[in-house]
């Protein structure tokens, strides 16, 4: 493990001056740099490695990316000097309706098809190695692949790395009732770069995520069991909530970077 | 039309799902979609659909919230029905969509002759809106 960071928000803008030492990475959201923040984005890549992490380029879409959309994010990528960028297997807006948030793509060869060309795009426009992130959805769209053969397929064929959301992975599980280390051993380990994590949230006998919560003990454990399974380089701790609750996001950092380390250690001695 | 135009719309339009509830291989072969795209679609879980259109919706609201909490609170317990209604019909777009968002929200309310709309909200996500501020 190299790194272990926050998505930064500038809510934590005070917190992070004061250089907390299990900070070493941050991951930046590029539509929040879309129309300014050029000085800000300079300074923290000048203070840590920066990834940048896409919520609107709609990949799953079929037809041309949005030009304007795809020349913002790369300049963003450019200005942040980018270790790596991130968007997600998901379309966020049609040709008819911008639905702003993350939907689930059908699990076929012609929605492959979109997301490798567009994922090819979005690396050659960046010049940056880009990783793809699992959605979670309520709505599950049947195709004739399966999402792990979906993903390992669209890396091979777009030269891409994964962003595991071991969140979602952990939510999809439970309300999609599957195994999620089933799910996991299915991915090719050496595709997963980097995880999203946060603890989950429950509401109406459903789980779901907010981004808001502390990482609960057994979604802990699947973060620790997808660490001994691939060679992830960063881990990026997702919060949009309660994000004056900087003493708890710092524990927060702190128990993920002793996973890391005790997998490390465990790594070794075998 | 392809299967990802034909689930947003359904995700965007809560008279096309119900619709589609209803007859579901009237609404399927109406959108004109391949065989294939068709059977994709009549195998969707409209609980589901359903679902993630609320969560959808959810998130917006979330946001507004955050922007204009003032006028929010002022709206009391018919601020949330109020949003909803409002935003079933209309989905603004970009990256900016958050702000824009709260403001068509306000000048729906000021349309309709609903107080409780905060003018300094409405000067700060008309700002926000214009990618100022």
């Amino acid at each position: 493990m190299r790194w272990i960071g926050v998505g930064y928000r500038r809510a934590l803008d005070e917190w992070l001056q004061a250089d907390p030492p299990e900070v070493t990475c941050l991951e930046i959201t590029a539509e929040h740099f879309f129309d300014a923040g050029r000085r800000e984005l300079r300074q923290l890549s000048e203070k840590y490695p920066v990834f940048v992490h896409g919520l609107g380029l709609s990949l799953g879409t079929p037809g041309p990316l949005d030009r304007k959309t795809l020349q913002k994010f790369a300049r963003v990528a450019k200005l942040a000097n980018a270790h790596w960028v991130s968007e997600h297997v998901a379309f966020t807006q049609t040709r008819e309706v911008d639905l702003g948030h993350l939907n689930p793509i059908p699990l076929d060869r012609n929605s492959l098809h979109v997301v490798v060309e567009h994922a090819l795009e979005v690396a050659e426009r960046c010049q940056k190695k880009l990783i793809l992130e699992n959605i979670t959805s309520d709505l599950r769209i049947d195709g004739e692949l399966t999402e792990t053969e979906f993903l390992n397929r669209l890396c091979e064929e777009a030269q891409c790395g994964l962003l595991l959301d071991v969140t979602n992975l952990f939510i999809n599980s439970r309300n999609h009732q599957f195994d999620a280390r089933a799910w996991l051993h299915e991915l090719q380990p050496e595709n997963i770069t980097q995880l999203h994590v946060v603890g989950y949230s429950r509401r109406a006998g459903r789980w779901c995520d907010h981004h808001a919560e502390i990482i609960q003990d057994d979604l802990m454990e699947l973060v620790a069991d997808v660490l001994r399974y691939a060679p992830v380089e960063a881990i990026i701790l997702e919060r949009d909530a309660r994000l004056e609750e900087t003493t708890e996001i710092s524990a927060e950092l702190k128990r993920l970077q002793k996973v890391a380390v005790t997998d490390e250690l465990s790594n070794c001695d075998r | 039309m392809n299967l990802v135009t034909a689930i947003g719309n359904l995700l965007a339009n809560r008279e096309l799902r119900a619709d589609f509830r209803q007859d579901p291989a009237r609404i399927a072969a109406e959108m004109g979609l391949a065989e294939r795209e068709q059977e994709s679609l009549l195998a969707l879980d409209t609980e589901d659909l359903e679902r993630q259109a609320k969560a959808l919706l959810a998130k917006r609201w979330h946001t507004t919230c955050e922007l204009i909490p003032e006028t929010i609170s002022n709206l009391g317990d018919q601020a949330r029905g109020l949003f909803w209604f409002y935003a079933n019909q209309d989905w603004p777009g970009g990256h900016r969509r958050h702000a824009i968002d709260a403001r068509e929200f306000l000048k729906f309310l000021r349309l309709n002759k609903l107080e409780g709309v905060s003018s300094r909200e409405l000067k700060h996500v008309r700002q926000l809106a214009r990618g100022a501020g």
